[in-house]
């Protein structure tokens, strides 16, 4: 019984994807790993080296390079548009509107089109031709004002893509649920799907709690609903453990750290003394709820994740294949097995995909290189390092927690 | 299977045929069966006879009454039944969602594996904390510790504090999205004879948001920790009546020239402030030309002086400036509820528009369990 049982659910569905940043190129992935045929559409003038970081998002994905503003770009992007069966974009209702590439444009030529718009606050309404990004929409969409201490300023989620994601995985449902009802009707649709409305969505219960007369606020690791609710400091430095007990959990989790009577002010001398692994697991075997805060390498070497397939060790063509590196599953974990592809550059697949999907004749792949409607962009991987300082300097400041020696991720399996 | 749906489902507001069967209490398969209601699923939620738990939690800010059993169960039906009537049930669904570790099982009065043996038409879904197998997966969890162990929490919060816990039910909720597009993905695939068995795990939903993280460990060694200086820095700053969110996004990269002329600030544009690195390295100079400016104006003024600007701002917003948000009352975003249990409740339905429907007026929770149970039994089964 493992997630494998997805993986093919969406073969034969293709998709055409008009993506940037991470929202929508993080659905689309999705999209890829349940057996969908995705095709990624970048403008080449614009592409940047493949990054560490953006492999996550671009693996398993077709690439084709048009040039939207030149002359047979936006023709050339409605031709594939006619063959497929999803059709999505992740820039503002203007920009599609100009080149014709809108859902009225698309469904001129596939009138059946399950057609996304992706954006930041939704085509209509006052805000609608507003961008908006990730880490904005978790602000106006009621996320910041309910993280961190009530007295501080705002917190926010602890990743520059944590609305992005989400919009994401709620684009993924929507896209899923769109094929199913055409499975059914034989209609297509047109999504209209935001950054800050499925921010919203994402607090129902707290937008349920504060309509009846909560006062939804930070509460920083508090829960009312909790005997004993917080994240304690372990011993080492930047370790923590986080224990969340009923009252009916006191007289267990005393016992598992040897304190009575069980305060929130003696839990924290207990677990000041120890390890957090060790705390950890006398009060996971004690019933407890209870975890360390796993950092990166928490998580990355978390035996429990390994037994999950959830990561998969690849040497990628990218770094020369010299050394091999973990990479992530799908959401829904399980096997990677045959789908985490080479990243490919953009427009590294422009001939063979407007052969196929758009019957284009060689003769006319020729005449759209030639006008510029159609390009590639191999650009170099910078090595993926941000111009930061060096490391000793960014732990003295405090942002890495340490730095690890190089791990070989090839004892975890290699491929 | 044979389905027929005569005026139930007309009655009932549902524009489809499917039917989801949402057998355990649990925030991920209770919110993954609530999105598929959305669609006009057919959802009937299966509760002990004295009720989801959920249904007498106090608020997680306590002094108020809860309201998430309201808000994650809209729509859906209530049935109170034995193992015969279960089965039968099972079979007449589509979709079976729910949180399938043993112990949750063995709460509802059944066999730890059950479920092994249930065919419905479709797929078996089951979400929990950790999965079914693997050495987590009967760990005691709740929202909190799979948060902390997703690697989420320990990015969360500022550089001198204890990692601080994401916004309520955010691991539970991504579990259910993940969940309802399982279950959608199974009835999308080609009919197998067998039904599709899915185990997700609500941690690995989460982990999936670190790899920003995870990524610079697994090339360089880096532990990445919670964000230095972002109270004093660039990301929300306090103006005359509340916060506002002033960088979009990448702070590192961030240049201060269109900032210097927003705040009339010339000083901001000097070159030693145009890099993150510089601007660390004068911290206190330009901490003291950039923040107090903000002051003189309001969040809503700031947000519409960078628009103007072509600089991305967004305004930093309570659930009651959502309620008050005049963007998603255009949208018809949020929706008023009335429920069996007193008062109203604002909830939202499918978190998008679509051209295919109209949303269709939200519907209460069940009053009590068990109150659908002749009902359902007829409608989806011969008994």
């Amino acid at each position: 019984m493992l997630p494998d049982a997805l993986a093919g659910t969406l073969k034969g569905v293709r998709v055409l994807s008009l993506e940037q940043a991470v929202a929508l190129p993080f659905a689309t992935r999705h999209l890829a790993h349940l057996g969908a045929e995705v095709i990624r559409v970048q403008t080449p003038e614009r592409a940047r080296p493949i990054e560490q970081s953006s492999i996550e998002l671009i693996r398993s994905k077709r690439q084709v390079g048009i040039n939207l503003g030149a002359e047979g770009g936006p023709e050339t992007f409605l031709r594939l548009a006619a063959a497929c069966d999803v059709v999505a974009h992740n820039f503002t209702p203007r920009v599609v509107r100009k080149f014709g590439i809108d859902y009225e444009g698309v469904r001129a030529v596939n009138e059946d089109v399950i057609y996304v718009s992706l954006t930041g606050f939704g085509t209509t309404g006052p805000w609608g031709e507003r961008p908006l990004f990730g880490p904005g929409a978790e602000a106006v969409g009621g996320h910041n004002l309910l993280i961190g201490d009530p007295d501080a300023w705002p917190g926010r989620p602890g990743t520059g893509v944590y609305a992005d994601d989400t919009c994401g995985l709620y684009a993924t449902f929507a896209i899923l649920a769109a094929l199913e009802e055409r499975g059914r009707t034989g209609a297509g649709q047109h999504i209209d799907i935001s950054l800050y409305e499925t921010m919203v969505a994402h607090l129902g219960p707290v937008l349920a709690e504060q309509s009846r007369g909560a006062e939804a606020r930070r509460a920083a690791n508090d829960d009312a609903r909790f005997a004993i609710h917080g994240v304690f400091n372990a011993r080492g430095h930047d370790r923590h453990v986080a224990i969340a007990a009923t009252e009916g959990q006191l007289d267990a989790l005393g016992g598992a750290l040897g304190v009575s009577p069980v305060t929130t002010a003696s839990v924290s001398a207990a677990v000041a003394a120890l390890d957090a692994e060790d705390a950890e697991a006398r009060l996971v075997a004690a019933g407890v709820p209870a975890s360390i805060t796993a950092d990166a390498c928490d998580t990355l070497t978390d035996p429990h994740l390994w037994a999950h397939q959830f990561y998969e060790v690849r040497r990628l063509q990218a770094e020369g294949g010299a050394t091999a590196y973990p990479h992530q599953s799908a959401a829904w974990g399980g096997h990677t097995d045959g789908l985490v592809e080479e990243p490919r550059y953009v427009g590294q697949d422009n001939e063979a995909i407007l052969r196929e999907v758009a019957g284009c004749t060689p003769d006319e792949i020729a005449g759209l290189i030639e006008s510029g409607a159609i390009g590639e962009a191999n650009v170099a991987p910078t090595g993926g390092r941000r111009a930061a300082a060096d490391h000793e300097t960014r732990i003295g400041r405090g942002e890495l927690s340490r730095v690890d020696a190089p791990m070989d991720w090839g004892v975890f399996g290699d491929r | 299977m044979t389905a027929s749906h005569p005026t139930g489902a007309l009655e009932n507001n549902m524009t489809n045929t499917r039917r989801a069967l949402d057998v355990t209490p649990g925030v991920a398969s209770a919110y993954a069966t609530r999105l598929l209601r959305d669609l006009g699923w057919d959802v009937v939620k299966v509760e002990s006879p004295d009720g989801d738990p959920m249904r007498r939690q106090p608020s997680r800010w306590g002094g108020a009454e809860g309201a998430a059993f309201e808000a994650l169960n809209a729509g859906k039906r209530s049935v109170v039944v034995d193992p015969v009537a279960l089965a039968a049930l099972v079979e007449a669904a589509d979709v079976v969602v729910g949180d399938l570790r043993p112990a949750v099982l063995r709460s509802m009065g059944l066999e730890a594996s059950a479920f092994e043996q249930w065919r419905p038409g479709r797929s078996v879904v089951s979400v929990s904390p950790f999965g079914l197998v693997g050495p987590k997966s009967d760990w005691p969890a709740t929202e909190l510790t799979v948060q902390a162990a997703s690697g989420l929490m320990f990015l969360t919060g500022e550089a001198d504090q204890p990692p601080q816990q994401l916004a309520p039910y955010q691991a539970e909720l991504t579990g259910g999205v993940v969940a309802a597009s399982s279950a959608l993905a199974t009835v999308c695939a080609p009919r197998q004879t067998d039904p599709l068995r899915v185990d997700l795990s609500v941690h690995e939903a989460m982990v999936t948001h670190t790899f920003q993280a995870t990524g610079p460990y697994a090339y360089y060694g880096e532990v990445a920790r919670r964000e230095q200086r972002i109270k004093a820095g660039l990301r929300m700053v306090p103006t005359s009546d509340g916060y506002v969110y002033c960088a979009p996004g990448a702070v590192n990269s961030m240049r201060m020239d269109g900032i210097a002329q927003l705040l009339n600030e010339p000083r901001l544009a000097e070159e030693r402030f145009q890099t993150a690195e510089g601007r660390m390295q004068h911290w206190n100079e330009f901490f003291g030309l950039f923040v107090p400016p903000f002051r003189t104006k309001t969040a809503h003024e700031w947000f519409e002086a960078a628009e103007a600007m072509h600089m991305t701002f967004a305004l930093v917003q309570t659930i009651d400036d959502l309620f008050a948000c005049p963007h998603l009352e255009a949208r018809e975003f949020l929706h008023e509820l009335e429920t069996t249990s007193g008062g109203a409740i604002t909830t939202t339905l499918l978190p998008y528009r679509t051209t295919s429907t109209e949303p269709a007026a939200p519907r209460p929770a069940p009053a009590a369990p068990g109150v659908d149970t002749e009902r359902v039994l007829s409608e989806w089964t011969a008994m």
